[in-house]
């Protein structure tokens, strides 16, 4: 248990200690953290209240029920996979360290279940903020007794357990599988995204399972406060939750009438989480040593001795900057996955939001064709896309967030060549662009696909979110030029300060959006005329067009100096 | 020629100088071999020397061009070996080769030329299709070598360049480090085997705590003949220690 402790403990320094490499002063960095946190509670707020409303809202109406209990702790688990898989994937699977770790006498399910318990750490964070926002309202809203409080805290730590373990058991043996197919990096990064596109539209099924988009609106709307108007999607959450019974016997602990059906619900769910735990382990004895193995062979035991012809033709500087940036990040196990599992992202909550309005439900009339009717539909709904996708896309545009820290240990070379930082930086911001106007037009495509946005809208947002996306990667470029973290041996999280700037620039990007669009909105809907919605799409992408200018602006002024200063 | 004129240099999450007020005129058509312990500044000097630090104060100059105003003429002089092989681990050998090559205005027959000759001469012609992070230390070692010669430095600075090759390979990169001084280049590098560093090294500077305690040639250095540069080293050294 030492060893699982040490490695545990060191596992978490290299997270958070990685070296933030300026000449700076150290003064006022604390002020600066705690302001940007706040202006995030404030920006934030008002989304997280409006969620908690709704909760207790519900937990009023249907008076603890259990199955809408269970269907909370699923929404918390799915979003643990929706923002944590990259974590799971990136340090459980892909971490580079293991010629670090295998000449330990440590047995391999030990450093595999370090990992977990690291990513387990990481996930906690998530499943207390949406157990805050989600179940805590509902309980407070049915009334429940002092035996739903107790649970709460017992359902946050064991919460992100079921998508931790569920995603490591079909992980494993498939990892290892994508592992023995030769030295092709860029193969194997391709099949490790398709892995993660189907955990995800694993998540997307579980979503469509639960019946959202059968709820009718209709008869919502005349009687609110009706339970009866709950009882169709009620009965198809009593089916659907059965279905993960650990979540389903937590919830029925929580509104337990009695202590015993209070510890019998407990000691199911906490029975059933630790089976599933050992389950994972017994799974990764065959399969784990083999990928740590794996990961620090690094394909020397196949290296051929051969003379190749090659040619040397004459390539400009940004060129070969960017040829040479693709080929590293897609031949690199962790940046490889992480850029196009970035890439996805956005497409993917498309798709969420398709199955949550009902559109893949067979027959029937979905929340959707509801929406859909409305003639303010066109006019709000590629806004509200827009704005939440903004919010998202920063944080997902993996080669536009950590541009300089990704070089990592090979910053010295950088800083040592003959060439103005000014063409590094134009190779970098170009192939960030790049991998985001991809991303962009398929979750653009799919938005008027999917969610009958008219295509001319289509091509408003398109261009606004590439705007707005260009812009708020400068802002992040520079981010990391004046703080990059450096020394790391695998994938780093970033540290606190660094999210939090993320978040913020997200958040105003996204203000600004809505901000803009609401007087157009508003008009439109009391005076009508498509002209409004017109003007409007012509001001975001103005606004968003200067936006790009100025961004690219500021960090081109800004970024040989930052670049200067760090001490590689 | 290297020259560095009160070089100072502390980083940013440490209270002493890395390297203290250090002046230094390496000439052309000289081996120079910097000398120092283990956390003396010889790595950090180098990284100024070569561009990817700044220092506090002083001034470095490469063939009459000073580093801070015209940091890319002075970095097309140098050729760079450094102590670490922190390189691109997913490119094959070629592929770095020629990224290097574009960097500094290389390309071509030229570079094919250098490429081949430089690779036949550490014998990494056959693995130059390979990916570099499936070469060993010491292969990795002569890639850096290689990328560092490529476009014909009129400076050579090397950082532990000895450290991981082989007899063979060490023997050749002697070689290559005498026939770049007798063309009029200048190198300059640090080392830990003082038994190299009084074979091959013109003249030889020893820093520790960031101070030069010694610069000279080594006849000059060691009055007595026969005293050993090691013995020297150790007592200059342990002086810098006790003071």
């Amino acid at each position: 248990m030492r060893r699982y402790f040490a490695l545990v403990r060191l596992m978490l320094l290299q997270q958070y200690k990685a070296r933030t490499v300026i000449k700076t002063k150290k003064k006022g960095r604390r002020a600066g953290t705690v302001l940007i946190a706040l202006l995030l509670l404030v920006g934030f707020g008002p989304m997280l209240a409006s969620f908690a409303l709704l909760s207790y809202t519900m937990g009023t109406i249907l008076q603890g029920d259990v199955h809408f209990a269970a269907l909370l702790m699923l929404i918390c688990q799915c979003l643990v996979l929706v923002f944590g898989l990259h974590d799971i994937m990136a340090n459980v699977f892909l971490a580079s360290d293991g010629d670090k770790l295998l000449y330990l006498p440590v047995r391999s399910p030990v450093i595999f279940l370090a990992r977990l318990t690291v990513v387990y750490l990481n996930e906690l964070i998530t499943t207390c903020i949406s157990s805050l926002v989600l179940l805590l309202p509902y309980i407070i809203g049915s009334g429940a007794g002092a035996g739903a409080y107790l649970m709460l805290p017992i359902a946050i730590l064991l919460l992100p357990l079921l998508p931790m373990l569920t995603c490591a058991i079909i992980c494993l043996p498939v990892s290892a599988l994508i592992n023995l197919l030769g030295k092709n990096n860029v193969l194997k990064t391709v099949l490790r995204t398709i892995l993660q596109i189907v955990i995800i539209a694993l998540v997307v099924l579980v979503a469509g399972f639960t019946g959202y988009g059968s709820v009718d609106l209709d008869e919502i709307l005349q009687d609110p406060t009706s339970s009866q108007a709950f009882e169709g999607f009620i009965d198809q959450l009593r089916h659907t939750v059965s279905y993960f019974h650990s979540d389903y016997m937590l919830s029925k602990g929580m509104f337990a009438d009695g202590a015993g059906q209070w510890l019998g619900g407990f000691g199911a769910s906490f029975g059933e989480n630790a089976l599933l735990l050992s389950l994972t382990v017994l799974v990764s004895l065959p399969f784990y040593h083999r990928m740590l193995t794996g990961t620090a062979d690094s394909g020397r035991t196949r290296r051929k001795h051969r003379t190749e012809q090659y040619s040397v033709k004459p390539v400009g500087v940004v060129r070969q900057f960017m040829v040479t940036e693709v080929k590293r990040l897609m031949r690199d196990a962790q940046k490889g996955f992480q850029s196009l599992a970035g890439m996805i992202m956005m497409p993917f909550i498309v798709v969420l939001f398709a199955v949550m309005l009902g559109v893949l439900q067979p027959g029937g009339v979905s929340i959707l064709d509801e929406f859909a009717a409305a003639p303010l539909y066109n006019v709000l709904a590629p806004v509200v896309i827009v704005v939440y996708l903004s919010i998202l896309g920063i944080s997902s545009n993996y080669l536009g967030i950590y541009p300089i820290s990704r070089e990592n240990k090979t910053l010295p070379l950088l800083k040592s060549l003959p060439v103005p930082f000014s063409k590094i930086l134009l190779a970098k911001v170009l192939l960030a662009t790049s991998s985001m106007l991809i991303a962009d037009f398929v979750t653009v495509a799919l938005t008027v696909a999917l969610l009958r946005v008219k295509w001319y809208w289509g091509l408003a947002m398109l261009a606004t979110m590439v705007f707005s996306g260009f812009g708020s990667m400068c802002l992040t470029t520079l981010r990391d030029l004046r703080s990059p973290l450096l020394g790391s041996d695998g994938l780093t999280r970033q540290n606190t300060r660094a999210s939090l700037s993320l978040m913020l620039i997200s958040l105003c990007v996204g203000m600004a959006l809505a901000l803009l669009a609401a007087p157009f909105i508003v008009l439109y809907a009391l005076v009508g005329g498509w002209y409004w919605t017109l003007l409007m799409w012509l001001v975001e992408i103005a606004a968003t067009c200067a936006f790009a200018v100025l961004g690219y602006k500021f960090m081109k002024d800004r970024a040989a100096f930052y670049f200067q200063r760090i001490e590689a | 020629m290297i020259r560095l004129h009160n070089v100072s240099k502390t980083y940013a999450k440490a209270d002493v100088k890395a390297v203290d007020d250090l002046s230094l005129e390496i000439n052309d058509g000289e081996i120079f071999g910097f000398l120092g312990p283990n956390g003396a500044g010889k790595s950090t000097t180098i990284k100024i020397i070569t561009g990817i630090l700044t220092a506090d104060s002083g001034t470095v100059e490469l063939n009459g061009c000073n580093i801070a105003d015209d940091p890319i003429a002075a970095k097309m002089q140098i050729g760079y070996v450094p102590d670490n092989h922190d390189t691109y681990d997913a490119l094959k050998g070629i592929e770095y080769l020629k990224f290097i090559g574009t960097m500094y205005g290389v390309g071509g027959d030229k570079l094919k030329q250098r490429i081949d000759e430089y690779a036949q001469m550490f014998e990494l012609t056959d693995v130059l299709s390979n990916a570099i992070g499936s070469y060993s230390h010491g292969m990795k070692q002569k890639l850096s070598v290689i990328a560092a010669l490529v476009h014909d430095p009129k400076v050579w600075v090397l950082d532990e360049p000895l450290t991981g090759l082989d007899p063979q390979s060490a023997y050749r990169l002697k070689q290559l480090m005498r026939q770049q001084a007798d063309r009029g280049n200048t190198v300059f590098f640090s080392s830990h085997v003082i038994d190299v560093v009084e074979k091959v090294c013109d003249r030889i500077a020893i820093i520790n705590k960031g101070k030069l305690v010694a610069v000279d040639t080594l006849d000059n250095i060691r009055n007595d003949p026969n005293v050993s540069l090691e013995s020297l080293f150790l007592t200059v050294t342990a002086d810098g220690e006790s003071k």
